[in-house]
């Protein structure tokens, strides 16, 4: 314990211009909350490396620390301020009435009122200070943001092997939304520690050796289908400098009603209903010409599915094909290389993208009506 | 013909996107006929080919943690547990709608940062904290703070200012009620519209005459609030309030027919400053004695006329003033020789129904 707060002694010193009394009192209380946690944390002390994940965590909490230092107080505020307000935007519904940005807004600020008081005493009481102890130096009150914005991401658990983080537990505590089976002692469960970044951590360092037993041929070890097609989606669209786009459809992912969604983007009603049309443009081409294997797969609509058609929707589809359209959907069929089938149709790239593109929506058609 | 068109796209996108919500029961459907091995195709996207059953696969995917207003029940449950669909739940939707969020409320919130709780307005903090004299603002003088009650609980660059004002209002004819207003509106300066009323509370133990009943009435109050720190705005504006009214009451010698003598203490760092004040009917005579703890001088005055006593060393001093004004507050001013602090001002006066007068 010594050699870390010497340690972490050291790394303020040199990072801030608070006094030497002041550097020794938050050096301190670091050291003791890393050395804390480990000493609680059942996977640490039989990992044999108490040492290093003291280190490690004194560590952490050194930089979150200077990371608001360095913010100061108006901006370190505003920042803190704002990652717990996005936090807890979801959870923080007016009760009986249609939410709005404006009214959850409202609500937030109210909630984080009561819980930066909560976190106060949190820390007097853990840090072992007076009752009635209060930041006073720019060291002290970035001290407490970390502490804040650590405080609220701890991991409650809760019953059937779950979890949530205590913010949350909270806000919907104070929304009037809490689910029967948080009937958990909160309190309890949140001065035990933060042990979640050790599990973080250790499940990643888990799946780590795991992928590299196993040798899995994807980097994504198994994600769904699901998953992968939003994620390739908003990836796409970001690719496309479709930024705005990419924020609509997070947006929608979240089913946020219209007025929400124009109201945190800061768009009016036409101007949504373009990025509307802008969006769709870009999801048409996602789903016909750039990743339409992956979509189509998804939906259970590709080729090796008949794209996902019945026998006599297929045939209705061959009727409404050119002749050149029917070859390309043979060749496709028969699995042939879009090189291959350049040739054998003599169509450029181009023209072959969008004739390809044109038979896929020709079948969502006949698969949808 | 656009216009079809772009019915036909309009179709297509309300489909797709009600295909993104009902994508559980179709991917079921598909993983049972995999797992049927109805269809096999020669040909399968990367990332998903693999030798184990899909429907082991994904089940451990398939249950994220999520908060339970947002999940539903699947109508065919193909799993034990309970299942919960919830795009919001992807981490790369989560971290982006969060981002997005952040961003947001930094415009939003830029002009009107929060204030933790035990802060009464925006500043910066300063790199290392004034030595510990410099701190407080009339060093001499707050000994006496932890002898009151309520002032005692409050912090110390809140009693500076206070007592300040609590001097300053001593010597106004107002009424009570706008006192406390005015001598905590410093203080809080957003919550100008909760003064009056909390002011109007704080005022009604002392209309009850009996002391015990006023006592019980602060002390619940005290007893309720864990520390100014911890209180509520309200809370905090009653507290300054009340200890509002024991400095004011400390600080006023208000001497009267059924009351003419008063006597008043004052804790200093050098010592005890006791005061009295007579009224001497019959002479028509404000008397003023005080008994210094060390070297100084009383001075005792209105617009017009002042009145010194002064010594070196510790002891009494006296002061007379003839015909003094009914209903009219002097300032008497105690200094110390060897402190450089500002004087302590009380506030004497004889109420009109000295029969001097």
């Amino acid at each position: 314990m010594e050699a870390l707060f010497q340690r972490l002694l050291q790394d303020l010193r040199q990072a801030v211009q608070a006094s030497e009394q002041n550097c020794r009192e938050v050096a301190g209380r670091l050291s003791q909350e890393a050395v804390r946690i480990c000493t609680e944390s059942q996977r640490i002390q039989a990992s044999g490396e108490v040492e290093s994940w003291a280190l490690n965590l004194g560590q952490h909490r050194l930089t979150q620390c200077l990371r608001y230092y360095r913010l100061g107080s108006k901006r370190g505020r505003l920042e803190l301020h704002s990652t717990l307000s996005a936090i807890v935007y979801r959870y923080i519904t007016p009760p009986q009435v249609q939410s709005s940005y404006q009214a959850r807004l409202l609500l937030i600020e109210d909630f984080l009122q009561n819980f930066y008081a909560e976190s106060m005493n949190a820390f007097r009481r853990e840090c072992a200070v007076a009752a009635d102890y209060q930041p006073r130096t720019a060291l002290e009150l970035a001290e407490y943001m970390a502490f804040a914005e650590r405080y609220g991401k701890r991991r409650i658990p809760l019953p059937g092997r779950r979890s949530q983080q205590l913010i949350i537990l909270r806000a919907q505590t104070f929304a009037k939304q809490q689910p029967p089976e948080t009937a958990v002692d909160i309190e309890q469960a949140a001065e035990v520690g933060s042990s979640d970044e050790v599990e973080q951590s250790w499940q990643a360092a888990l799946m780590k050796r795991l992928r590299e037993q196993i040798g899995s041929q994807s980097e994504e070890t198994g994600d769904s289908l699901r998953y992968r097609v939003v994620e390739e989606l908003i990836a796409y669209l970001r690719e496309k400098d479709q930024t705005a786009c990419a924020d609509y459809f997070t947006l929608r992912l979240m089913d946020l009603p219209t007025h929400e969604i124009e109201a945190i983007l800061g768009l009016s009603a036409r101007e949504r209903d373009y990025l509307q049309q802008r969006f769709k443009y870009h999801l048409l081409k996602f789903a016909f010409s750039y990743h339409w294997e992956l979509v189509h797969e998804w939906l259970g609509a590709d080729l090796d599915n008949s794209l996902g058609l019945t026998t006599q929707q297929w045939n209705d589809l061959q009727e409404k094909l050119t002749g050149k359209q029917s070859k390309l959907l043979q060749l496709k069929h028969q699995g042939e290389s879009n090189t291959a089938i350049l040739e054998a149709l003599d169509l450029s790239p181009t023209q072959l993208k969008k004739q390809w593109s044109k038979l896929l929506e020709q079948a969502w058609e006949i698969r949808n009506l | 013909m656009n216009s079809s068109r772009t019915y036909r796209n309009q179709n297509i996108f309300q489909r797709l996107l009600r295909r993104l919500r009902t994508f559980f029961s179709l991917l079921t459907i598909a993983i049972r006929n995999r797992d049927r091995g109805s269809k096999k195709g020669s040909k399968k996207i990367s990332g998903i080919r693999d030798s184990s059953t899909l429907s082991e696969k994904y089940l451990p995917l398939l249950t994220p943690i999520v908060p339970p207003r947002f999940s539903y029940q699947l109508e065919k449950p193909v799993f034990k547990a309970t299942q919960s669909l919830n795009f919001g739940d992807i981490a790369t939707v989560q971290a982006r709608f969060q981002a997005l969020l952040r961003q947001k409320f930094r415009q939003e919130y830029k002009n009107r940062l929060p204030l933790f709780s035990w802060e009464t307005e925006m500043k910066e903090y300063p790199e290392q904290l004034p030595a510990a004299s410099a701190l407080v603002h009339e060093p001499v003088w707050t000994a006496q703070i932890s002898r009151f009650r309520t002032a005692s609980l409050l912090p110390d660059a809140l009693l500076a200012s206070l007592l300040e004002r609590c001097q300053t209002l001593s010597q106004t004819p107002l009424k009570q009620g706008i006192r406390l207003v005015r001598a905590v509106e410093g203080l809080f300066p957003e919550q100008a519209s909760l003064l009056e009323p909390i002011a109007k509370m704080a005022l009604v133990p002392a209309y009850r005459s009996e002391v015990g009943v006023q006592d019980a009435a602060i002390q619940k109050l005290i007893d309720g609030v864990g520390g100014y720190a911890a209180a509520t705005r309200e809370q905090q504006i009653a507290l300054s309030m009340l200890a509002a009214q024991e400095m004011m009451a400390a600080l006023t010698l208000s001497v009267s027919a059924q009351r003419p003598r008063l006597e008043r203490e004052w804790l200093t760092t050098l010592g005890l400053l006791q005061l009295v004040a007579i009224d001497k009917a019959q002479a028509k005579q404000l008397h003023i004695q005080a008994n210094l703890p060390a070297g100084g001088r009383l001075r005792l005055w209105d617009d017009t006329v002042e009145q010194q006593a002064l010594r070196s060393q510790p002891g009494c001093l006296d002061l007379v003033w003839t015909n003094p004004q009914p209903d009219q507050p002097y300032a008497l001013e105690v200094t110390f020789d060897q402190t450089d602090s500002q004087p302590l001002c009380f506030s004497v006066s004889c109420a009109s129904d000295c029969p001097a007068v």
